[in-house]
């Protein structure tokens, strides 16, 4: 009969590693700060597919956006997300717009209104992702606009949250407040860890898909 | 009659005092009212700040949760006069799409305490406050508004108003929280929160809305176990992992409807290890199971009974009858004693995987994790060794190879070396070839069992192990039953080289299984290992020298371990819903938070918790679920169909099976309409078209609601 030797050599110790493996793996695919970040493949407004795997060595900012959101108004009137932007970008940094927003919903963009979007409101993103399926926010977890991301050049998620400490809608308390992404992108310069790395994200719930 | 005069005056102004608002209409209209038509020098008094909201928008509690922003007030007061902070009523927890924020609807009223000033003078004064609020749907809109009141001043403070408004002040006045009278205490472990109060506040109905941000995770179910001794809350952990939770603080909100209470809680955590599912406080007889009497509290002896029950059943399966049929065959013509001996070995060997599936049970528990019945299916790595170890077996009874012994029972020698590790392993792999194959019975002890402190779970799958190895071990310790058995003969080689086939199809499953947790990729890795542990098979068959079975070994070995390398992480989500539906209802995946909308909205929902690999799910899937008969009944009861797929760890559902006492699918649950936050019918678990079709018309029917997007989010 088959059982006996046949069990006791490699087979055996095969069939019980895996069973601790299957006992001691249920995984979330949930992103974690210092872990690596989710990967992720989209097109932006001109077609053009981004990857995050193609970005390794640089360091790398996701903002999710939605331009009929409050919130987002606060940090786009006021110019502080455009000078954000600015100013990572001249330092190398490779910042993505992100557009969640299923069709039909608040904040939804194909390229062409993204492209409009961009010049109406003077952005300087690299690049406007268009997630209208929601993939990349589910994999990020992202729940707001304006929620925000920060990897670093390994590829490990250096930052998650909201853009600063002033959850409100009101653009008078953007001065006062302080900057979470610019402070996480100033320490990755200086080559220390992120010393917020989490914090709380507030703003619009994204519209995703249903 | 200066008094009447103020009550006119204060009728006249409380008219006047909603606010105007620079837009025109707001999906928020705000109004400022007193307890009070006077107020006297040091005078404390109540006033209401009231939203009227529109139908389907929501305005914020102090921790919105997570989007959403509070209500804030900047007020103008006459000199001396103080504002105390806003009390905030009893939230609602307002699911939208996979977020829960934390709100109002239709009506709130925030009330603030006011202190006049001893030296208050003069006539009347003026409370005016800017109101500054967000109010979403879909979408969300910043809203202001200013409010204001006109009071009379009277020298000395003049009796109660009996005014509606007073009355109806007072009555939100009682209805606030207060400082909770439970000793509590959090504690944390692995990605779980764990808040226990030493005492029941009574209700079985609770939700915990915690204060701060990063704590809680605002959208994951909440697992309320209750016992008059203690009512704890199994909560995720919210985006602050890393952080220790040194103290929890928040509003735990007991009862349904106009019977909320609310408490506020700090509970300081005492740096106790926990293990999540097992009740805190120490108290005996272990913490009641949520859920209604079908999986309720079954007691150990009945569950015990059930395991036992299962554990037979469980022998039939064709997961495991082809291996243990040929090894009771074998048994037949055995002398007396090695037989026993070989039952005995038997046993120790499935009592033995049971043992160690217990302890691994509880190491996986306490550091967090969520687990269930069949749960290793849940690992790729897993299911592909597996389908692995069936081809072989299946190989070596359709005669590929031979190992030790050959045919069974030929040659003494050979027998004896087959001997105690021979029964010992078979007894091991049964075991675990037996994990998917859920009989009917075990859904439910085993539910009771995972929820169970340790000594009480061990003993139930102790009790399912002890059924599932009676039969061979009876038949191995009564020898006019082994008489009675047919005698060997070239029939046996047939029934072998038949039950090949089987195993086979377990083979082919497990591939299937794969298929659905990791697509394309996970069949070219299967493909890989069934090559690789064919080739070795063959190639050990072929050779009687040592080197070549050596090399056998290797290349089994190597194909296994080459083919889990390449199985792809989970990653894009497989579309599982939409496979093999047929003419039955259509699903949609399951989250908590759609099931709360669904509910919201007054449908009755059935939900179907399942996996890819279990197989009692999918035959119920086939002859139950997948009849036009099915889909016409769901259809003219406006029933909503979720799927709760778990053939991939998945910690929401965990949490909802867990919720229902269970640890394993399948589940089927009937939730009635119209019952917001009603608990859910449970099927039973071998499903049949009529009990489905008769439970569903039994519903009212009702209309399906033109225009559903005041209650959608």
């Amino acid at each position: 009969m088959f059982a006996t030797n046949w069990m006791g050599k490699p087979l055996a110790a095969i069939t019980v590693a895996a069973a601790i493996l299957a006992f001691a793996s249920p995984v979330s695919a949930n992103p974690e700060v210092g872990k690596p970040a989710p990967e992720f493949s989209g097109v932006d407004a001109n077609g053009k597919t981004w990857k995050l795997t193609d970005l390794r060595g640089k360091t790398v900012v996701l903002e999710w956006t939605n331009d009929g959101c409050p919130y987002v108004q606060k940090h786009y009137n006021s110019g502080n997300m455009q000078s954000l932007q600015q100013g990572a970008t001249s330092d190398g940094v490779v910042w993505l717009t992100v557009a969640s927003s299923a069709e039909g919903t608040q904040g939804y963009l194909n390229g062409e209104k993204a492209n409009a979007l961009t010049a109406s409101r003077k952005a300087a993103p690299t690049a406007i992702l268009l997630d209208a399926t929601g993939s990349i926010g589910k994999a990020y977890d992202a729940e707001v606009t304006p929620h925000m991301y920060v990897i670093d050049k390994t590829g490990a998620l250096a930052f998650m949250g909201g853009i600063d400490n002033n959850p409100s809608a009101d653009p008078s308390t953007i001065k006062g407040a302080k900057n979470h992404v610019r402070a996480a992108l100033d320490d990755l310069k200086a080559g220390k860890s992120v010393a917020q790395a989490i914090t709380r994200p507030y703003g619009c719930s994204i519209k995703y898909k249903s | 009659m200066r008094l009447a005069f103020s009550i006119m005056c204060w009728f006249l102004l409380a008219s006047a005092a909603h606010a105007q608002t620079a837009r025109g209409k707001t999906m928020v209209q705000v109004s400022i009212v007193s307890e009070t038509a006077t107020v006297s020098p040091g005078q404390e008094f109540w006033v209401a700040v009231r939203q009227k909201i529109d139908p389907g928008w929501h305005t914020y509690w102090i921790n919105p949760g997570d989007a959403g922003e509070p209500l804030t007030l900047n007020w103008t007061l006459p000199e001396g006069f103080q504002a105390g902070e806003i009390q905030w009523p009893l939230p609602e927890a307002i699911p939208v799409s996979s977020l829960v924020n934390y709100g109002y609807s239709n009506n709130a009223a925030m009330l603030v305490k006011m202190r006049a000033p001893d030296t208050l003078q003069g006539n009347a004064v003026t409370i005016s406050a800017l109101a500054k609020w967000l109010v979403c749907e879909e979408v969300c809109i910043p809203e202001e508004g200013a409010v204001s009141l006109t009071l009379a001043v009277a020298q000395t403070a003049g009796a109660a108003m009996g005014s509606a408004e007073a009355d109806d002040i007072q009555r939100h006045a009682a209805k606030l929280p207060v400082a909770s009278p439970w000793p509590a205490v959090v504690r944390t472990s692995g990605d779980k929160v764990l808040l226990s109060l030493s005492a029941n506040s009574g209700g079985k109905t609770a939700r915990f809305f915690p204060l701060t941000w990063g704590q809680i995770d605002n959208a994951a179910p909440q697992i309320i176990s209750s016992t008059p001794q203690a009512l704890t809350i199994n909560m995720q952990r919210g985006e602050l992992k890393t952080a220790n939770i040194d103290e929890l603080r928040g509003l735990l909100v007991t009862g349904t409807g106009d019977d909320r209470k609310g408490y506020w809680i700090a509970a300081k955590n005492d740096g106790k290890a926990v293990d999540p599912l097992l009740s805190p406080t120490g108290a005996t007889g272990g913490p009641a199971l949520p859920g209604d009497g079908d999986s309720g509290d079954l007691g150990l002896v009945t569950a015990m009974l059930f395991a036992a029950l299962g554990g037979l059943i469980l022998n039939l399966m064709p997961c495991v009858f082809p291996v243990l049929s040929i090894k009771a065959l074998s048994l037949a013509n055995q002398r007396p004693g090695e037989g026993r001996a070989h039952g005995v070995a038997f046993f120790t060997g499935v009592m033995a995987s049971f043992t160690t599936l217990a302890i691994l049970l509880i190491i996986v528990r306490t550091s967090g994790g969520g687990v269930g019945w069949g749960f290793q299916f849940q690992s790729p790595e897993f299911v592909l060794v597996m389908a692995a170890i069936f081809l072989a077996f299946g190989l070596s009874l359709s005669g590929v190879f031979h190992v030790g012994a050959g045919i069974a029972g030929t040659g003494d020698a050979m027998t004896r070396r087959e001997g105690f590790a021979g029964y010992f392993f078979t007894g091991v792999l049964a075991t675990i070839a037996a994990t998917p194959c859920t009989a009917p019975f075990m859904g439910a002890a085993l539910g009771y069992a995972l929820t169970k402190p340790p000594v009480e779970m061990t003993a139930v799958l102790l009790a399912l192990g002890a059924g599932f190895a009676a039969p061979m071990t009876i038949l191995s310790f009564i020898p006019k039953l082994r008489s009675a058995m047919p005698k060997p003969g070239v029939w046996m080689d047939t029934l072998k080289q038949a039950m090949a086939f089987p195993l086979y199809a377990t083979a082919a499953w497990l591939i299937w299984i794969l298929s659905v947790q990791r697509g394309s990729d996970g069949v070219l890795a299967a493909a890989i290992a069934v090559i690789g542990v064919g080739f070795a098979c063959w190639l050990w068959g072929r050779a009687g020298m040592t080197f070549t079975r050596g090399a056998a070994a290797a290349a089994a070995a190597l194909a296994l371990f080459f083919a889990v390398d390449i199985i792809p992480p989970a990653g894009a989500p497989l579309d599982n819903v939409a496979s093999a539906q047929g003419d039955g209802p259509r699903a949609e995946a399951f989250s908590p938070q759609r099931l709360a909308q669904l509910q919201a909205e007054g449908r009755p929902v059935f939900v179907n918790f399942t996996a890819a690999w279990c197989i009692t799910c999918k035959a119920n899937e086939r002859l139950a679920l997948s009849s036009t008969r099915v889909r016409e009944a769901f259809e003219a009861a406006n029933v909503a169909y979720l799927k709760a797929d778990w053939t991939n760890y998945n910690a929401g559902i965990t949490a909802a099976l867990q919720s229902f006492g269970r640890a394993g699918v399948p589940l089927y649950v009937l939730y009635q309409p119209r019952t917001p936050d009603g608990r859910g019918e449970i099927l039973p678990q071998i499903l049949n078209e009529s009990t489905l079709i008769t439970r569903v018309s039994s519903f009212p029917r009702q209309q399906i609601n033109g225009d559903l997007s005041h209650v959608r989010n």
